[in-house]
């Protein structure tokens, strides 16, 4: 085969081979992600909207939900009636139910709308509504809502990018602390 | 009424060139040449229709009407009157229709061209292949991608307008259409290159035509490419004007391999040689300029440029295909058969650095193709996303850079035949001892880092020896050597040299920081510059508010801006920018005060960001591209070292 | 030239050849050494931020992109920085969190590697065919010499040893662009916010965009924009009742809202309530108003209408105070005088018949066409005023001066033409 042909089929192939990882290439996948789960989890501190300190190491020992949010971000308000109900069920009054402290990271937000929008929806638990810029990197929040699952020592066990579900988190825990009783205590 | 007439146009455009593809492939076939001759009708067809669907469109967007889907969707009432014309090509469909615009008009160029030869086979095949093209590209329009859809606005509807960023600078008016006069205007050698490869006839007659048509189109798309850099640099406040996105990467490939094209072509003409490789980079420079498109307006890349994904992606990769299909299967099939038999007498000539000049372009091509769609390979394969950026190109092209600026300054003084060690001495010592120079120039004032200073020698030795040549050519012939192909092509040598020194030492020197200012009186210092806040102040406009932030820089007043667009609620920064021929400050505003809002980076409520570039040499970037420009013009008009003066008489230059 | 001649010229060639090397190398040399200003953490923090990319901007690096996100990561780096931190130590945390797609420089293992050996492979590749073509040419322009035989293995050899050098650099070319261990990747939701939604909606058909407001405030119930807005739309598809309780809602909110003032003096001027229009008029000029308010109300003459209203129902003072507060707002603004508010003003003083107030209303009527001479009804008034007034002979000039104008004006409302005809100042 002269040169000129095989060096024209040659760069032919390359370029079809190109065209077809194009043709099947579906745009704009979303993936879920994650790399944070089964690692300790970073340190959530700081002041709450009722001016108290909060700090992720004073609740080893409880599971907790770290939820990150925005006032005027659409799905973090459509999930809130759902955080609301699990935080409920949740709270500790009953003791056939496992307590969960569920906090709020509220990302790039005014604290007077906070305020506002936890008057309008309902919700109890602490809010960390300032400083909160080196949480966000260090949890690496790209985007709103996201919730991640902390284990009693301090492990993140799941994270549910986009608005949670009750039913679903209710799952979620209930898987997590199989694989955590399972693996023994002082894990 | 706008949206019923324009159908008719595409309608009337699609019609015309099937048409054309019919007949003229028919005449082909059966050798019957008034088959042929019957394309200049539906040139002209073309043209009416082509026209006519702009100026409908341009019609309904300067009179707002709403009943169009296109202007319902990116017109509005609000959009100042110079950018409603601009908006035209601010959003796909309306891009299209520029396109197909510019390829009528240079499909009619070429009919009027040709117009004694039509019964010539290879005008036919030229033919038959634009208006294949035309085909496509109307097909576009009327399917995937269509202008006049309609659509029915209730009372006091008003449309969106076009993306703020585009209201923004008067450049977005030139940007588009410049460019695209270069990207569709390589449709034109590309059809002569096909011509050449199915009818086996490679005269250098036809080699010239398809050079003059590539050097207007390259011209178009260095100034194309160098309006975008600079509206980059103007609008988004970045301080850069090049960032390897891959829509940027889009143009410049097209662009690298039409330059490769430019200087081997002279081979060609002059001994035979080279004829395979020329047709390989006509073709490929087409297939780059469909395979940019589709990466444009496809969305397969993320890019701050690319436009929304939309239906037109697959079948720009499938037409993409058949252009590579295309173009393989002829030069496989023919290419051997084109070979000049001879062979290149020796790699120390003009001859063998052009080729080696072939190499290095393709594999700056190469480089640059491969970086752009290798996060696309490794997601295929692996499914995991990375991302090639700055880092990556700029790693890997500055060695083919530097290999690009030695040959340039080496090439020219490079006889066609052997080159003897004396020659090429007594001819590059001068430039030679001015790029040393230089060099040592620079470090004086500053320069540090082997890559800048080793960019600036090198570069004033191509400008050299340049200017040696273009100082000749004067010396031989008075002003008229300062035309004519060599004479323009030293003078856009000239150009490209001060652009790559100019890049270089704006990329290694850039100094960049963001500030906070709190109280009017406020200053900093950098980069030895003082900057002292002086306060804000906002405007309402009918369109935005802006907020200006007044900054007092060594006695100079900036007002950068940032705008809130009601509409969308976008915030678009104006940056201010001061350019001299020493160095640019760029300032740019990147947050204002809100008392409402507690600083998310840690830091207390309010205050006033400022960012602030400081980049020696940037304004020497436009210079270098206006001097490109000028060369470029020079290069197209006759001159003695051109065909028709060499047919007068042999009138070699000192290019022996 | 003779030999001796030639043997100088090139000994002279010889001597500037060298030193344009040593002047060459030598700058390159002290480029490297010399004391350069020192790289402050500013630069290095900007230098790292070009190279790792926003994590949810299309095609921006951090250093690029203004988002909160973007300005938070490079704080961090700012940081983390300060505390002398290395840029690998950066390079870790980042792609850590984010993914190794956040990384613009490729890492140089496994595949991804690939994009650094590829270029090296294909330009030895490239050279070894310009080296092969070479030789082949030389060996057919001296066919005396030959080693046709010895050719072929030869190539081979070479095409060999070209090829092992070749991988060990672009491997060497990939280690030397750093290592790092492959992450996952990572992608993010864009957020869906309110601004979005109420975008939207501006630019719906009327059903959907009650829909989306109401979307908005199920989502919001405090959002006041949405409030006003769903009023306002209430009040142009004629659901007047719902509209109203819209406004008043919104008003009770935040009674610094500007649009809602706008929306509900009209609906009360339309409902006949025009005193409580022009109490919303009023609380509109103390307030900071955006400017398309004032253009809105500027295009439907609302305050002139209410003013008209009121001073056909015997509260002129109210008219006027109504009129004069707009003026103030304007003056304040620094939008000088208002030609249409004088206007009205002079037009409704006149219209009393009161010599003293005809007279005033005159003097209202000449500074407004002094402050819009191509206003239709400062014109038009004016000309209606001056000819019927008791000081008409004195003014004859204007008056015609006045119709002259107003008769080159492009498309002057039907209403002052039909008034002027009517009166016979203008021709039918």
């Amino acid at each position: 085969m002269n040169p000129v042909r095989s060096v024209a089929l040659a760069v032919g192939l390359v370029l079809a081979v190109l065209v077809v990882v194009f043709a099947t290439r579906e745009a704009g996948q979303d993936r879920m992600t994650t790399h944070l789960v089964g690692a300790v989890a970073p340190p959530v501190a700081g002041s709450t909207l009722d001016g108290d300190h909060w700090d992720l190491d004073d609740q080893r020992g409880r599971w907790v939900l770290v939820n990150f949010f925005s006032t005027t971000c659409v799905p973090c308000v459509e999930e809130h009636p759902e955080l609301v109900a699990f935080a409920g069920e949740h709270d500790g009054s009953d003791p056939a139910v496992l307590e969960v402290r569920v906090v709020s990271v509220a990302f790039d937000d005014r604290p007077a709308a906070i305020s506002r929008f936890f008057a309008d929806h309902g919700g109890g638990w602490p809010v960390l509504p300032a400083d909160t810029g080196r949480i966000v990197v260090d949890w690496g929040v790209v985007a709103v809502p996201e919730s991640y699952l902390v284990t009693p020592s301090g492990y993140v066990a799941a994270k549910v990018v986009g608005g949670v579900v009750r039913e679903d988190l209710d799952d979620i825990l209930s898987r997590a602390v199989a694989a955590f009783t399972g693996k023994g205590a002082g894990q | 009424m706008n949206a019923t007439l324009g159908t008719v146009f595409v309608a009337l455009g699609l019609v015309a060139s099937a048409a054309g593809v019919v007949t003229v492939a028919g005449g082909l076939a059966t050798r019957t040449p008034s088959l042929v001759v019957r394309s200049r009708t539906w040139a002209w067809m073309l043209a009416v229709a082509a026209v006519g669907q702009v100026a409908v469109m341009e019609r309904a967007l300067i009179t707002r009407d709403f009943t169009v889907a296109f202007v319902a969707e990116h017109g509005s009432h609000r959009t100042p009157a110079l950018f409603n014309v601009a908006t035209l090509w601010s959003a796909l469909e309306g891009s299209i229709l520029l396109w197909v615009l510019i390829l009528v008009g240079y499909l009619v160029l070429v009919v009027h061209r040709f117009r004694h030869r039509l019964g010539d086979p290879m005008v036919g095949w030229t033919l038959l292949v634009m208006f294949a093209v035309c085909a496509f590209f109307f097909l576009l329009l009327a399917g995937p991608a269509q202008p006049f859809g309609r659509f029915e606005p209730w009372v006091g509807y008003d449309g969106p307008g076009p993306n703020p960023l585009l209201q923004n600078h008067v450049l977005m008016a030139f940007h588009p259409p410049v460019l695209y006069l270069g990207y569709v205007g390589f449709t034109v050698p590309f059809a002569l290159a096909v011509a050449s490869l199915v009818t086996g006839r490679l005269g250098e007659g036809w080699l010239l035509e398809a050079r003059r048509w590539t050097l207007v189109a390259w011209g178009c798309l260095t100034v194309g490419i160098l309006l975008g850099a600079w509206w980059s640099y103007e609008v988004l406040g970045w301080g850069g004007y090049w960032a390897w996105d891959p829509v940027e990467n889009a143009s410049f490939l097209p662009w690298l391999t039409g330059t490769a094209y430019l200087h081997s072509v002279m081979v060609q003409e002059r001994q035979g040689m080279l004829r395979v490789w020329n047709l390989s980079l006509l073709c490929s420079t087409f297939a780059l300029t469909i395979l940019g498109t589709f990466i444009t307006r496809s969305g397969v890349l993320e890019s701050v440029h690319a436009f929304t994904e939309s239906g037109i992606g697959p079948l720009l990769l499938g037409f993409f295909a058949l252009v590579v299909a295309t173009t393989v299967g002829l030069i496989a099939w023919r290419g051997d058969a084109l070979r000049a038999p001879g062979s290149i007498e020796s790699p120390v000539s003009r001859t063998g650095a052009f080729l080696a000049n072939n190499l290095l372009f393709g594999a700056f091509a190469f480089v640059v193709l491969l970086g752009t769609v290798f996060p696309l390979l490794v997601e295929a394969a692996r499914g995991d996303r990375i991302a090639v950026g700055n880092p990556y190109f700029e790693r890997m092209t500055m060695p083919v850079g530097f290999a690009l600026l030695f040959l340039m300054a080496v090439a020219p003084a490079l006889p066609w035949g052997r080159g003897t060690t004396e020659v090429l001495s007594a001819r590059l010592r001068w430039p030679a001892a001015a790029g040393a120079t230089a060099m040592v120039v620079a470090v004086t004032l500053g320069s540090r880092g082997w890559a800048p200073t080793l960019a600036v020698g090198l570069g004033t030795f191509a400008a050299g020896g340049a200017i040696r040549h273009l100082a000749l050519a004067v010396r031989a012939r008075g002003l008229r050597g300062f035309v004519g192909r060599s004479s323009g092509g030293m003078v856009v040598h000239v150009g490209v040299a001060v652009v790559a020194v100019a890049f270089a030492c704006s990329s290694a020197f850039v100094r960049q920081a963001e500030f906070r200012f709190d109280e009017v009186g406020d200053s900093v210092t950098f980069a030895g510059h003082e900057l002292a806040f002086d306060g804000l102040s906002t405007v309402e406009l009918s369109e935005k508010t802006e907020t200006r932030v007044a900054v007092v820089v060594d006695g100079d007043r900036f007002e950068p801006a940032i705008s809130v667009f009601p509409f969308g609620g976008q915030t678009i920064g104006t940056p201010a920018t001061r350019s001299t021929v020493r160095d640019d400050l760029q300032l740019a505003v990147l947050a204002v005060p809100d008392p409402l809002v507690s600083g998310q980076d840690g830091s207390e409520p309010g205050g006033t960001v400022v960012r602030v570039t400081v980049q020696p040499l940037v304004a020497w970037l436009w210079i270098g591209g206006a001097v490109m420009a000028i060369g470029t013009v020079l290069s197209s008009v006759p001159g003695a070292g051109s065909p028709t003066g060499r047919a007068k008489g042999r009138e070699r230059e000192e290019v022996a | 030239m003779n030999s001796a001649g030639r043997g100088g010229a090139a000994g002279r060639g010889a001597v500037i050849w060298l030193l344009v090397f040593t002047v060459a190398l030598g700058s390159l040399v002290v480029s490297e050494v010399a004391d350069r200003t020192p790289r402050t953490n500013a630069d290095r923090v900007q230098a790292l931020a070009g190279d790792f990319a926003c994590p949810v901007c299309q095609g921006q690096s951090l250093g690029e992109s203004d988002v909160p996100i973007a300005r938070t990561i490079r704080s961090t780096i700012r940081t983390m920085v300060d505390q002398g931190r290395t840029d690998a130590e950066v390079r870790t945390m980042l792609v850590e969190r984010f993914g190794e797609d956040i990384d613009y420089t490729p890492t140089g293992r496994g595949l991804t590697g690939m994009v650094w050996v590829l270029p090296v492979l294909a330009a030895a590749a490239a050279a070894a065919g310009l080296g092969l073509a070479i030789t082949r040419w030389r060996s057919g322009a001296h066919p005396e010499v030959d080693d046709q035989r010895t050719e072929r293995p030869s190539t081979a050899k070479v095409v060999v040893g070209v090829t092992v050098v070749a991988v060990l650099a672009g491997v060497l070319v990939a280690r030397a662009a750093g290592d790092r261990s492959a992450g996952d990747a990572i992608t993010g939701d864009i957020r869906l916010s309110t601004r979005t939604l109420l975008a939207e909606a501006g630019m719906a058909a009327p059903e959907e965009a009650d829909e989306i407001y109401t979307q908005v405030l199920e989502l919001q119930p405090s959002n006041v924009e949405a409030l006003a807005y769903r009023g306002w739309l209430r009040w142009r598809t004629d659901d007047r009742a719902a509209a109203l309780i819209d406004l008043d809602d919104a008003v009770a909110m935040d009674d610094a809202y500007a649009d809602v003032r706008v929306f509900r003096a009209s609906v009360r001027h339309a409902e006949g309530d025009h005193a409580g229009a022009a109490v919303d008029l009023a609380v509109l000029d103390g307030l900071d108003a955006p400017p398309i308010v004032g253009d809105l109300l500027a295009a439907s003459r609302l305050r002139q209408r209410v003013a008209g209203e009121l001073a056909a129902d015997g509260e002129l003072l109210a008219a006027l105070e109504l009129l004069d507060s707009g003026l103030e707002a304007k003056k304040r603004t620094g939008g000088g005088s208002d030609a249409a508010l004088l206007a009205e003003r002079g037009w409704l003083l006149a219209a009393t018949r009161v010599p003293e107030l005809v007279e005033r209303g005159l003097e209202n009527l000449d500074e407004a066409v002094a402050a819009g001479p191509a206003d239709p009804h400062a014109l038009a008034y004016r000309a209606v005023v001056a000819s019927t007034a008791a000081s008409a002979a004195e003014r004859v000039a204007d008056v015609a001066a006045d119709l002259e104008a107003f008769a080159t004006l492009t498309d002057p409302p039907a209403d002052l033409v039909a008034t002027l005809v009517s009166m016979g100042l203008l021709d039918g």
